[in-house]
């Protein structure tokens, strides 16, 4: 069976060869229609790209459409006398002028914390409805309800003939474009990011950056579209922008496959057509096209691509990176200067959280040092894991002050904080359950080491450093199950995983939140080990959240004991099991 | 003299635009504001409930008939969407948006096919007015406008005292206790679906008389409901009064003293802020 | 119909202008209602610009003011403001350039306030699908001027009769529809008269260009067409003429001769 990868390549050759040939055999009336769907199809390519890779949906894609169509109408129109280069260099302005403002918009939007839900999709579908009343009333600019029209032809280009091969020379680069993205390290972080965009954020990435990132990026796609359009259909009008246009982009997506750039392009195309042909012959064709709809969101989600690659029995799903087979070394991760540390790394002086009208942190006050593991232990409620969501902005700290190396995080998010060198394991695993072991490592390595050009470059592929070598060495079975599905593992080895992860990003604290759960005897021995090793060989600290007393006798320097909200007692394990406070507290006595 | 005449006339058509509003709200609000489904197709069960009326005025029959025609008509529809689009989609909200959009565009083509594309006429509001402290205003505008009164008190007093409301609030603060409780959450969920829908379907038979009927009407009252929960807040009545009060009274003001395209662009625009800024609206409920 | 003042290359025009809708219609209507008072009414776009350019004009010759002038948006819903301009203003007539659904809403909340027996409505876009739409009861005193009405006249019946046989009794045929085949007429006629179909024959020979068709003797002068404008007024779910404009000119000046093709 050929490998996934392959086939896609094949695809994509095959249907390049197809477009680019289409008027010798088509004719330049088909080679006309099948030209303005692969404009829409670059439109709906850039919604797929938002929507399969990065997990959130524009609803107004045709505002970038339409506006790219509209600077190019201007540029065609006005620039008439300048002559063919000027023309050719403001018409990059139609793709950088969507482009800018679709960065712009998914940067506002999406640093206020707001996930990715519905709520985004509203906003681009109010702003694509403020569009288009400003396409009609704004009539000096935009020509009002009747657009703007005489646009003469693209430099060098006759509409009805050549400026067909522009068009689909475009589409194939555009298709190509979002594939290289896709299989470079921004893919595989795109992807992270809408399996699971929190989990993303404790490895130091500023995931609005991200997001961002993909919708200018899709921002400029579309505009490319609507940039041929104008020249394509002589007149831009209000329809350009209009909600119709982005709600066809979204079924096109949906329809040929929303994680497929090709198959994005080809719903467009395919539909499109079909339409154009049956849609006078059959009275039903409206009621059908709705139906065909409906099924696949219910039942082949991954659209038409989906369900041929299934079909095909290769991943249907996302096609994960291949496993190198050399790897070069990773430069050093920045290092974050913060003040040396006289005082202790991390501190708390009085925290206060309450949420619900419940207090969860009644004035904590605790300090961790240098190369020490400390072990959270109390009751359930006592505020364990508060803690650790307290620093790492996960719960709004009320009063009090969190320091970690000097810095005050208790209004930092999780990305800022990772960035300090903070790494955190959770209680019940999270990993990137759709994106193969090799791909989690992948992502754990690039914390706070990847700069953004090379998100771009193959390079961190190939990646490997010291601390990935012991890690592997100490957990075995993830050299042998690198191609597996992390969601496919275990649940004892999900948890060995989620912690190579975090001693991959070599932190100088790591929170581990009840490591052990779901572990066998074995297991948990062995994971102790590790955690003990770990934290020796990266001159670290670790605050470990465990019940098991026999596995906190392995580790713990020191131990805390929570109460309500408090420390209730500090010391070695010996002492804590002395206390008479603790002894009442966990046996039921008064506080 | 002149003044109080036309800021009585003013109060009048605020009050004809939030009961209006209100009116064709309340479905969504129970099916978006309680359950979470953003049903895309809310406009075309309002739109489903005009065309009871033209069915049954065709027919011959009293139009009062168009009121259980209506309810039938949702509530079929309703069950169907939420057995097999809706249940199996309730954790992933694109999923859910995109199924009823569907059903939106199935419902109003399905019409187009039975009906054609044209408007219809529907009889009932002639010219009859009531003097109104000396202003005429339409009859059958007043009288909807004390009914969507009524009902909302009513539903409000109801909600907040009877068990069906409570095991609802039980299910949509915590639907997994609330099983444990004994609750059945999915014959609930479906109860509640199919209401907010035959309620929708209501407020087209109200409104049928009134406003232009044909199958493409549905988009508006869709856009216009969710900037009202949006802006309001969603899952309670006092959010869906506060959102009325401010989009419809945003719209008229704004209309009145600008003209109309500005009241719509303010509209948008104040939609699009508390989207980015307080989405859960001015009442949060959750 | 549309709003004139375009006279782009190898393009001849058969629908209506404002100047052979207004023009003649609104001083006879003024004078048969004895209105001293108009108000204008349009959608935001060029269309109904224009043509309340030509009818200020025209009621201003008439002897009559304009009280009022509001342009609203194409999704606008609720008229409720305006229709309380409308009759502050003490309009006794109302110019509507509405079009589609908002004509329809217009009309249905304009009778609802009890404004139908107050003043006259006439409009120039509203059809015989927008009628059907606004329905009889809300239609009365609601007049339309346009080249061509479904209801049966010398000229137009048996082409109606046709119609209906071969697309069913219920199919509703307006002037918007009926002028796509008014424009095949045309095509026609002044390809005959050229001998030819290139655009620099026809525009040579389109002057002069005539056919009678269902809208009566239809005459292509300056690439505009001469022809018959008709004034109807609703009644029930369907439109009476009350009077007919014969042979106006379109007041088009587009070049036709030897020197504009």
């Amino acid at each position: 069976m050929a490998s996934s990868r392959a086939v896609e390549t094949f695809l994509q050759i095959a249907t390049a060869a197809i477009l680019l040939s289409l008027p010798l055999w088509a004719g330049d009336y088909s080679a006309n229609q099948v030209g303005l769907l692969l404009l829409y199809g670059m439109a709906t390519q850039s919604v797929a790209l938002c929507w399969g890779n990065s997990g959130f949906l524009p609803l107004g894609q045709s505002l970038f459409f339409g506006l790219g169509a509209y600077v190019s109408a201007f540029v065609l129109r006005s620039a008439g006398a300048a002559g063919g280069e000027w023309q050719i260099i403001l018409l990059s302005l139609a793709i950088a002028v969507p482009a800018a403002l679709a960065y712009a918009i998914g940067f506002i939007v999406f640093a206020r914390r707001i996930d990715s839900g519905p709520f985004f999709s509203l906003i681009t579908l109010a702003l694509c409805m403020l569009a288009f009343l400003l396409a009609n009333q704004w009539s000096s600019v935009t020509g009002g309800f009747n657009g703007l029209t005489d646009i003469p032809d693209l430099p060098m280009t006759d509409r009805y003939g050549n400026l067909y091969y522009v068009i689909a020379a475009a589409a194939v680069g555009v298709t190509a474009l979002i594939t290289w993205l896709n299989r470079s390290p921004i893919g595989t972080l795109w992807a992270a990011i809408s399996e699971n965009e929190d989990r993303l954020q404790f490895f130091g990435f500023a995931t609005h950056k991200l997001k961002a990132a993909a919708f200018g990026l899709s921002g400029a796609i579309a505009g490319l579209g609507g940039a041929l359009y104008a020249p394509h259909e002589g007149l831009v009008g209000p329809q350009a922008v209009g909600v119709a246009l982005s709600a066809q982009f979204v079924i096109w997506a949906a329809v040929g496959g929303k994680r497929s750039p090709l198959g994005a392009q080809l719903g467009a195309v395919v539909i499109g057509l079909l339409a154009a042909t049956w849609r006078d012959l059959f009275t039903y064709w409206e009621v059908l096209i709705a139906l065909i709809f409906i099924g696949v969101v219910r039942l082949f989600p991954e659209g038409l691509a989906g369900a041929a690659a299934a079909l095909a029995r290769t991943a249907g799903l996302r096609v994960a990176n291949p496993i190198p087979e050399k790897r070069i070394d990773a430069h050093d991760i920045a290092t974050i200067d913060l003040r040396p540390a006289q005082s202790p790394l991390l501190s708390f002086r009085k925290v206060e959280v309450s949420q619900g009208g419940v207090n969860i942190l009644n004035g904590l006050d605790l300090e961790v040092g240098a190369g020490v593991v400390n072990c959270f232990i109390g009751p359930n409620g006592a505020g364990k894991t508060s803690t650790f969501n307290a620093m790492t902005g996960r719960l709004p700290v009320r009063s009090g002050e969190i320091r970690f190396r000097g810095a005050e995080i208790s209004s930092s998010q999780a990305w800022q904080v990772a960035r300090l060198g903070v790494g955190r394991k959770f209680q019940i695993p999270s990993v990137f359950a759709h994106l193969a072991v090799n791909e989690n490592l992948q992502i754990a390595l690039w914390s706070n080491r990847i700069r953004p050009r090379e998100m771009l470059t193959a390079a961190p592929l190939h990646w490997n450093s010291r601390q990935r070598v012991r890690t592997l060495e100490k957990f075995g079975f993830l050299e042998s199950n690198m191609a597996v599905r992390a969601g496919d593992l275990s649940q004892g080895m999900r948890q060995m995983l989620e912690f190579a992860m975090v001693a991959i990003t070599e932190p100088r604290l790591l929170l581990l939140d009840e490591p052990c759960a779901g572990l066998s005897a074995h297991e948990t021995r062995h994971m102790m080990d590790a955690i003990r090793s770990t934290v020796g060989e990266l001159d670290a600290s670790a605050i470990v959240i465990e019940h098991d007393m026999s596995a906190l006798e392995k580790i713990a320097d020191n131990v805390v004991v929570l109460h309500q909200g408090r420390s209730l007692a500090v010391g070695s394990l010996a002492q804590i099991k002395m206390s008479e406070d603790v002894k009442a507290v966990y046996s039921g006595g008064r506080k | 003299m002149r003044v109080d005449f036309m800021l009585l006339s003013y109060f009048l058509n605020l009050g004809y635009a939030c009961a209006a509003l209100a009116l064709t709200t309340i479905g969504l609000a129970i099916v978006f504001g309680l359950l979470g489904v953003l049903n895309m197709a809310h406009g075309e069960f309002i739109m489903l409930g005009t065309y009871s009326v033209v069915v049954v005025q065709r027919l011959g029959l009293p139009a009062l008939l168009a009121i259980p025609l209506a309810i039938v008509v949702c509530a079929v529809a309703g069950w169907t969407v939420e057995r097999l689009l809706v249940r199996p989609l309730y954790q992933r909200p694109f999923d859910t948006l995109l199924a009823t959009w569907g059903v939106s565009i199935l419902l109003r083509e399905g019409v187009v096919a039975l009906f054609g594309k044209g408007y219809q006429d529907v009889t009932g509001a002639d010219g009859a007015s009531v003097n109104v402290l000396g202003t005429p205003y339409p009859a059958f505008r007043l009288a909807m406008m004390l009914a969507v009164g009524v009902a909302f008190a009513g539903l409000a007093a109801w909600y907040s005292r009877s068990q069906t409301g409570a095991r609802i609030r039980g299910m949509v603060a915590n639907p997994l206790l609330a099983r444990a409780a004994g609750i059945n959450t999915t014959r609930l969920a479906s109860g509640t679906f199919i209401t907010g829908v035959v309620l929708a379907g209501l407020a087209g038979v109200l409104l049928a008389p009134i406003v232009r009927v044909e199958p493409y009407m549905g988009l508006d009252y869709l856009l216009n409901s969710f900037f009202v929960l949006v802006v309001g807040g969603l899952g309670s009545l006092l959010g869906l009064a506060v959102g009325t009060f401010v989009i419809g009274g945003t719209q008229v003001a704004v209309s009145s003293f600008i003209d109309q395209t500005s009241g719509y662009t303010t509209v948008l625009i104040l939609s699009i802020y508390f989207l980015w800024s307080r989405p859960n609206g001015l009442i949060a409920r959750r | 119909m549309y709003e004139g003042g375009d006279c782009a290359k190898g393009t001849f025009f058969v629908g209506e202008t404002p100047a052979q809708q207004l023009t003649p219609v609104i001083p006879w209507l003024t004078a048969q209602h004895q209105i001293k008072r108009w108000f204008l009414i349009g959608n935001d776009y060029i269309w109904p610009r224009k043509s309340n350019e030509v009818a200020k004009k025209a009621i201003q010759g008439a002897g009559a003011t304009v009280v009022g002038e509001e342009y609203v948006p194409f999704d606008v819903d609720n008229f409720d403001a305006v229709l309380g301009k409308i009759r502050d203003s003490k309009a006794d007539a109302v110019f509507i350039t509405l079009v589609g659904g908002s004509a329809v809403t217009f009309n249905r909340s304009f009778a609802s306030f009890g404004l139908s027996d107050k003043m006259i409505r006439f409009g120039t876009m509203i059809e015989e699908n927008t009628l059907i739409g606004i329905g009889a009861s809300n239609a009365r005193n609601l007049y339309s001027a346009s080249s061509f009405f479904s209801t049966p006249t010398a000229t137009s019946a048996q082409f109606l009769e046709r119609y209906h046989k071969q697309f069913g009794a219920s199919a509703v045929l307006s002037s918007i529809g009926e002028s796509t085949y008014e424009g095949i007429r045309m095509y026609d006629a002044m390809a005959r008269k050229a001998n030819s179909v290139s655009i620099g024959d026809l525009t040579k020979a389109s002057d002069g260009a005539s056919y009678k068709g269902p809208r009566g003797v239809v005459t292509m002068k300056s690439r505009n067409v001469t022809a018959d404008i008709f004034l109807a007024k609703a009644s029930g779910a369907r439109y009476d003429i009350v009077k007919t404009f014969s042979q106006l000119g379109s007041a088009e000046t587009c070049a036709s001769g030897a020197d504009a093709g």
